[in-house]
This record gives C-alpha cells, sequence and structure tokens, in this order.
C-alpha cells in the first residue's frame, strides 16, 4: 500500500455519490481525501430502504418472494432461490428433478449474466468502453432467455416454491445450446482485450489488495473473498437444490488484489457455462411441479438457508411461527456485508482507485438497503 | 397466487373477515393442518462435541441445545455471550472464524423480548451453527466487534431495526434509516404502515402524509 504524504493542504473532505454513476446505484461516501491520496472512507447507504423485511412478515409465504426477487435486481433469477429452498425444507415439500435441473440452468446463466453487467460496468468504469459493448452483447442473449421462459428481462418472479410456474417453451434447449455453443469464444474476446492490456494491469493489479485472513475476518463471500484465495462457495460446501449432481470448479485467486478478483468471475463464468452444459446433457423429463397445499403453512421453526449468489453467500434465516406468514425473515445481503470492507481497500490509493475498488466489490445497492 | 385473502380486501386487521372466502378456504386449511402434524420438530443434542466442550469451560452458560432440521441451535446465556464467542473463534478445536450473520428476533410477549441470533461458521471444521441468546428490553447487548470485524455494520442493523444496544460497539448509530428517525421498524410493535410522520413532513416536504 502507498503511504499517504503529507502536503501542504489541509485534508478534506468530498463526496462522491449518492448520484455518481460510479457508485453503480445511490451509494455516497464521505472521503477524507489529501491532495489525490483517500485517507479515509464512510459509507452511507440507505437510500434504497424499501423495508423489505418488514414487509415479508405482513405477507404470506408466495407472496414474499417477488420482494426478494427484487432486492438484487441484477440477479433477479436466482435471488428467490434460497428463500424457496428454504420453506420448501420446512414444509417438507418435495421438487420433481426436472425442476431441479432448470432452476440450476437458469441460476447459472443468471450468474453470467450478472457477471457480464458487471465486467461491464467495472472496465467502462476503468475506461475501457469496448468491453461494455461486447459483454452486454452477451448479456442480451441471456435476458432473451429469460423473457422466454419467465416472461420478463430483468424483474422476473422466476421460481415458485414447490418448482417452476411453467415448462421449457418450445426451441428454448436449443437456443440455450447455441450459447454455451458460443460463449467461450466471446469470453476469449474480453481476454484478449483486458487480461494483457498493459492499462487494465496498471489499473488493477495490487489495487485493493486484501489477504485470506483478513477477508475471512471481513466476512467477505463470493468473488472478493475468493479472489484472495480461500475456496469458499456454498454450492460446494453446503450443496443445495442439486447442485451435488454436478461437476464444477471453484476458481480462487492468489494476491487477493482487483485484478485476481477479475480472474476469479471471468472463470467462474465458464464454470456456470460447464454446469449448462451437463444440465443440457440430462435434462430428465417429467413433471415441474411437486404437490404444494394452497395455504401454506410451514410448522413453526427456523430455518438457515443460504446460496451461492453472484455477489457470495445469500442467505434467508427463516422464521415460522406456524401461520400462513413468516414471523420473520432475515436477508443476508452479500454486498452489504462486504461494502464494509471498502474503508479498509481504499486508504491510501487514488481517488480514481475508489472507482476500481468499488467496482471490484461487485456491489448491488438495492440488496444493501434491502 | 395462492392466497387465502382477496386481493382487493382492505388490509385492515380489526374488520371482521367478510363470509365469502371462508368456505372456499376451510378445506384448504384442513389439508395444511396435517402437513403441521407431519412437520420436523426440535431434536435435543445428546452426544455434541461443541456442546460437551461448553459445559466443560462455561458450566451453566448455555441454557438448550437443539436440532432442527439438521441444523445446530446453542441458546445461551447474555451474560456469558462474549466471553463465549471469543472461546468459539479461538479454540483450535472449533475456530468459528467467520461470522455469517447478526440478527434479532422479537417476542412481544416474552419477558425477555428479544432473541439475538448469530450464524457462525468454521472454515477447519465446515460446520455452521446459530447461537441465540435472549435479551432484556433496555439491556444491552455485548458487542462482538472486536471478535469479528463484520459485526460492525450488521450490530447497527440490529440497532437501527430493533433498538438494540450493543455495548462497547465503536460507532452505533442508525444506518439504514435517517439519523433523526424515531422509532425502530422491526419492532413486532411497529405496524407496517406506521412511519415517523414528523420527519417525512420535515424532510420531503409532504403536506399530507397519506395513510
Amino acid at each position: 500500500m502507498i503511504e499517504p504524504t503529507i502536503l501542504d493542504a489541509k485534508e478534506i473532505e468530498i463526496n462522491m455519490g449518492p448520484q455518481h454513476p460510479s457508485t453503480h446505484g445511490v451509494l455516497r461516501v464521505k472521503l477524507k481525501i489529501d491532495g489525490e491520496k483517500v485517507r479515509q472512507a464512510e459509507c452511507i447507504i440507505g437510500y434504497l430502504h424499501r423495508g423489505v423485511e418488514k414487509i415479508s412478515e405482513n405477507r404470506n409465504y408466495f407472496k414474499c418472494i417477488p420482494y426478494y426477487d427484487r432486492t438484487d435486481y441484477i440477479a433477479a433469477v436466482s435471488n428467490g432461490l434460497g428463500f424457496i429452498l428454504g420453506v420448501e425444507k420446512m414444509a417438507e415439500i418435495q421438487v420433481p428433478e426436472r425442476a431441479q435441473y432448470i432452476r440450476i440452468m437458469m441460476t447459472e446463466l443468471n450468474r453470467i449474466a450478472s457477471h457480464l453487467l458487471w465486467l461491464a460496468t467495472h472496465a467502462l468504469d476503468i475506461g475501457a468502453m469496448t468491453v461494455f459493448l461486447y459483454c452486454f452483447r452477451e448479456r442480451e442473449e441471456i435476458l432473451k432467455l429469460f423473457e422466454a421462459l419467465f416472461g420478463a428481462r430483468l424483474t422476473t418472479h422466476a421460481f415458485r416454491i414447490g418448482g417452476l410456474w411453467k415448462d421449457l417453451p418450445p426451441g428454448f434447449v436449443e437456443a440455450v445450446k447455441k450459447f454455451t455453443d458460443e460463449f467461450p469464444a466471446r469470453v476469449d474476446e474480453y481476454e484478449q482485450l483486458l487480461t494483457k492490456n498493459r492499462i487494465w494491469l496498471d489499473r488493477t493489479r495490487g489495487i485493493g489488495v486484501i489477504s485470506a485472513a483478513e477477508a475471512i475476518e471481513y466476512g467477505l463471500s463470493g468473488p472478493p473473498l475468493r479472489g484472495s484465495g480461500v475456496p469458499y462457495d456454498v454450492r460446494k460446501l453446503r450443496p443445495y437444490g442439486g447442485y451435488e449432481n454436478f461437476e464444477f470448479d471453484v476458481p480462487v485467486g492468489k494476491n487477493g488484489d482487483t485484478y485476481d478478483r477479475y480472474l476469479v468471475r471471468i472463470e467462474e463464468m465458464l464454470q456456470s457455462r460447464r454446469i449448462v452444459e451437463q444440465i443440457l446433457q440430462k435434462l430428465p423429463s417429467g413433471p415441474i411441479r411437486g404437490k404444494v397445499p394452497r395455504v401454506l403453512k410451514p410448522a413453526a421453526g427456523e430455518y438457515y438457508s443460504a446460496v451461492e449468489g453472484p455477489r457470495g453467500e445469500l442467505g434467508y434465516y427463516i422464521v415460522s411461527d406456524g401461520s400462513t406468514q413468516p414471523f420473520r425473515v432475515r436477508i443476508r445481503p452479500p454486498t452489504f456485508i462486504s461494502l464494509q470492507v471498502l474503508d479498509r481497500l481504499v486508504r491510501g490509493h487514488l481517488i480514481a482507485d475508489v472507482v476500481a475498488i468499488i467496482g471490484t466489490l461487485d456491489i448491488v445497492l438495492g440488496e444493501i438497503d434491502r | 397466487m395462492q392466497d387465502e385473502k382477496k386481493p382487493n380486501q382492505p388490509s385492515n386487521p380489526d374488520s371482521s373477515e367478510p363470509p365469502k372466502p371462508r368456505p372456499a378456504a376451510k378445506p384448504a386449511e384442513a389439508a395444511a393442518k396435517k402437513t403441521i402434524q407431519k412437520g420436523p420438530s426440535y431434536i435435543d443434542l445428546a452426544e455434541d462435541l461443541l456442546l460437551n466442550k461448553l459445559n466443560e469451560n462455561f458450566p451453566g452458560a448455555v441454557v438448550s441445545a437443539q436440532s432442527y432440521l439438521g441444523q445446530r441451535i446453542y441458546s445461551v446465556k447474555i451474560e456469558t455471550l462474549y466471553r463465549l464467542m471469543v472461546h468459539l473463534r479461538d479454540a483450535p478445536e472449533f475456530q468459528f472464524d467467520y461470522l455469517v450473520d447478526i440478527t434479532a428476533l422479537d417476542y412481544l410477549t416474552r419477558q425477555k423480548r428479544f432473541c439475538l441470533v448469530y450464524h457462525l461458521y468454521s472454515y477447519q471444521n465446515r460446520d455452521l451453527i446459530r447461537v441465540k441468546a435472549d435479551l432484556g428490553l433496555d439491556e444491552p447487548a455485548p458487542s462482538v466487534t472486536s471478535i469479528w470485524k463484520t459485526a460492525d455494520w450488521l450490530e447497527r442493523e440490529a440497532f437501527d431495526m430493533f433498538g438494540i444496544h450493543f455495548s462497547g460497539h465503536p460507532n452505533l448509530k442508525r444506518i439504514l434509516l435517517p439519523d433523526d428517525w424515531h422509532g425502530y421498524p422491526l419492532r413486532k410493535d411497529y405496524d407496517i404502515k406506521l412511519q415517523d410522520q414528523a420527519w417525512i413532513k420535515r424532510h420531503l416536504t409532504v403536506r399530507k402524509v397519506h395513510r
């Protein structure tokens, strides 16, 4: 880390955000700067607070799910999955295998779409405009698939308790196959533009370094944690929803800097593609929805159901009192917890690097504020 | 969708249920009741390494140890919570070095109203546990920020939403709601439509707040 030098000027405080394109939403960062060097950063959040946890205490189990789908709007498809899996476990609902497979397929496609959006905006923040256009080209293909299956591109309500809303439309499998066949060549294109690009290396290597021990202490999860070399992936460690049937690797970085987190996410996209390919090969036929009571009253109890979202461990702690509405639903948002580390990461760096570090944490304010 | 209420029905809990949806809902409710009897239940932990070690080191601290759907829950006394947490992180056989989450539950009718819920994960043992501690209304909870840095914002959120004070927290102030907001929204006696009307009038220049 660069030691801040004492300049003749006074330390001044500037606001970054809440309306700043590089903060990816409405995040306000109060920066204490000495010249160009950042001394301290304080995050002020809550501009998008909707009280999702309070709302869910006043809705029944079915009606809660769209609110969770909206928390992290970039990964809307996979977001409700954690809650749905938890409720299915508590109410002992069996999910047909076909529904499980389709869920995983859509979740992994969503992970690719989310990482593509991250790569596009992260590169744009740092100044690589072309990558943005390339990434959106592929993301568009995935959003078209979402539209065909869920009826919406961004604000989907993808999964239901017990399975799915409806089966795959005709031609869907072929469309996914076409995408997975083409995708590795596309990733090569991004890598040609960035991986050995000297400007990209200068802007990302050694920026926002965090060691494995410290990353654990700060509670990071997802790519920021794996970028520091900790192979923590909920899909592997506590498999859920059928992930134990598929082969994939958990990529890890070495140095824990912005560049390693970039490499981890690139590799994760390819691993997600690998899972989707396996699903296409052995997609079983059969029903897509299990038997679900019309009025759902899980027995009084509690369950912590965590999934590996694109941004890290997304947990739902569901407490039931035996009625139709949850007694309490706690969402453990991955980026709310990883954003805490921002102050630690930006100290001593330049203001321009703050943009890179906010980008590398891949925050979504809708999820942080809930 | 699967909904026991008509969507256009006003959300007024005081008004008596209109007679119409009742007969349709009844058979479904009866079916749901059957599933409750079959549902999972809490099982008391008997032979558990962690429980034995905790009882050895902190006699009387663990109030109950149960498992529900395979997830282990340890209810402990709030007085020993901090020392117990330090032990859980540092003891070489456990090493719960990753604090997954802190949250609270509000049981309005209980004498000790709040229940703090901690989820801990151990990378070494690949083990996830839940630690719970009951807490009275004006009783401060020990802050675990000195044990796990993750706790900083999580405790601030519990303070913001439930009004639980964490003694020893370096910067305990509201995080999601504005600093001058009154009331704690996730408490059970805070109605969903209740808002800090004065704050809204003051800051959003709304003349009349619609309720």
